[in-house]
C-alpha cells in the first residue's frame, strides 16, 4: 500500500457555522482517532487532500503531519462525506494505524481481460466490487485482480476464487458471487427481415385456405410483438 | 409502466422538495449513472421514456438499473371545471427526486456509449442532469 504525506492542522473551533466557513476558505474539516487516544479535530487543505487520496481512491496510508503539535501519525481514510452534487468534500475521518498490527480494510476487485462470453455478446455483471480484508497495513493490496478471459456465458466467479496476495485474508463469505457473464439482452423493436418473410409465407398459406384467416393471424402477430418486453 | 401495486391512501398532498438528496447519491450498482442536479417530479411515463432511450441506444449488451420509483399519486381536476367540489382524481404517478439522486445506472458498455445513452435519457426528463461514473465518483459525491 502506498504511503503519502499530508499536512493537517488541529482544529480548535467546532460547530456547523465554523465548518461552513472553513469549507468556503478551501479547507475540509475532519477528525483523527485511534484506539486508546482521544480524537483530534483537524482541518486539511481540500486540494492537497484530493491530490493525496484521489488517485488511489483513498486506498493509501496517510502520514498526518500535525505541524502545530509537532507530531506525525500514520492513518487510513476511514470514512468521508461529500456533497451530493459533486461540489467537494464535507468531512473526512482518519483512523490511526499501527504498522505492526493487522487491520481490516476494503479493497476493490479488479476484473482484467475480456471474458470469452462478452466477446460472444454476453454482458459482464459485476455484483461485488469490494472485499473486506485483514492484514498488516503495509500489505493491503491496491486491488485484488482476477483474470476473466476464460469466462463463458453463464459462468460466475465467487469470492473464494479470488487469489489475495500472501498475508492477506479475505473476510467476506467465500460463496458470495463476484461477477457473472449474463446472456445478451434481446431488444425486440421491429421484426427482422426473416420474421417478415416468415409472416408473409404464413399469410400466403392462410390465403390459400381462406380469405378471413390471414387478417386474424397478422393481428395476432402484431399483438404479440407489441406485448413483447423491450429487454 | 411503473406504478405501485397497492397504496394505503388514494391521494396525497403535494409536499415540498427542500434540500438535497440524503441517500442514493453514488453509483452503487453499475459503472455509470445519471444524477439529478435539481429537484423535480419524474412521472412514470418519463421514467419509461428514459429507460427506452437508454436500452435502444445500448442495443444489446449492458445492464440498466432504475433507482427511482413513482410512489406518489398526482391528482388533476377535469378540464373546464369550476373550483371546489373536492380534490381531483389521481391521474399520474411521480417519483420525487431531489438534487444529487442517481436515477439511472448502467453497466457493461463503454463510457462514450453510456454518456450518449444518458444524454438521450436526460432529454426525456424535466430536470437538469449530470453524467457520473463510479471511477469519477470518489471524493466527488
Amino acid at each position: 500500500m502506498k504511503t503519502v504525506d499530508l499536512e493537517v492542522k488541529e482544529r480548535r473551533s467546532a460547530g456547523s457555522a465554523e465548518a461552513r466557513r472553513m469549507r468556503r476558505s478551501g479547507m475540509v474539516p475532519g477528525v483523527f482517532y485511534g484506539a486508546g487516544r482521544d480524537s483530534i479535530p483537524l482541518s486539511v487543505e481540500a486540494a492537497a487532500l484530493k491530490r493525496a487520496l484521489g488517485r488511489e481512491r483513498g486506498n493509501v496510508i496517510v502520514n498526518l503531519n500535525f505541524a502545530d503539535r509537532g507530531e506525525t501519525h500514520a492513518a487510513i481514510l476511514k470514512d468521508y462525506q461529500s456533497d451530493p452534487l459533486g461540489r467537494g468534500l464535507l468531512h473526512v475521518d482518519f483512523l490511526e494505524v499501527r504498522m505492526d498490527r493487522p487491520i481490516e480494510a476494503t479493497v476493490p476487485i479488479g476484473l482484467t481481460g475480456t471474458a470469452a462470453g462478452v466477446r460472444e455478446g454476453g454482458v459482464m455483471d459485476q455484483t461485488l466490487r469490494e472485499v473486506q480484508v485483514r492484514c498488516l497495513p503495509a500489505d493491503i493490496p491496491q486491488v485484488i485482480e482476477y483474470d476473466v478471459d476464460v469466462m463463458e456465458i453463464g459462468d460466475s466467479i465467487r469470492v473464494s476464487d479470488l487469489q489475495p496476495p500472501e498475508g492477506v485474508e479475505i473476510l467476506d463469505d467465500g460463496e458470495a458471487a463476484v461477477a457473472s457473464v449474463l446472456p445478451p439482452t434481446i431488444l425486440k423493436e421491429e421484426p427482422t427481415e426473416a420474421e417478415l418473410e416468415a409472416e408473409a409465407e404464413e399469410a400466403e398459406e392462410a390465403a390459400a385456405e381462406g380469405e378471413e384467416a390471414p387478417e386474424a393471424e397478422e393481428e395476432g402477430a402484431e399483438a404479440e410483438s407489441e406485448a413483447a418486453p423491450e429487454e | 409502466m411503473l406504478l405501485p401495486k397497492k397504496t394505503k391512501y388514494r391521494k396525497q398532498q403535494r409536499g415540498r422538495m427542500r434540500g438535497k438528496c440524503k441517500g442514493g447519491t453514488r453509483v452503487e450498482h453499475g459503472e455509470f449513472g445519471l444524477k439529478a442536479m435539481e429537484p423535480g417530479w419524474i412521472t412514470n411515463r418519463q421514467i419509461e421514456a428514459a429507460r427506452i432511450a437508454i436500452t435502444r441506444h445500448i442495443k444489446r449488451g449492458g445492464k440498466v438499473w432504475i433507482n427511482i420509483f413513482p410512489h406518489k399519486p398526482v391528482t388533476e381536476k377535469p378540464a373546464e371545471t369550476r373550483m371546489g367540489g373536492g380534490k381531483g382524481s389521481p391521474e399520474n404517478w411521480v417519483a420525487v427526486v431531489k438534487p444529487g439522486r442517481v436515477m439511472f445506472e448502467l453497466a457493461g458498455v463503454s463510457e462514450p456509449v453510456a454518456r450518449e445513452a444518458m444524454r438521450l435519457a436526460s432529454h426525456k426528463l424535466p430536470i437538469n442532469c449530470k453524467f457520473v461514473s463510479r471511477e469519477g465518483d470518489f471524493l466527488e459525491g
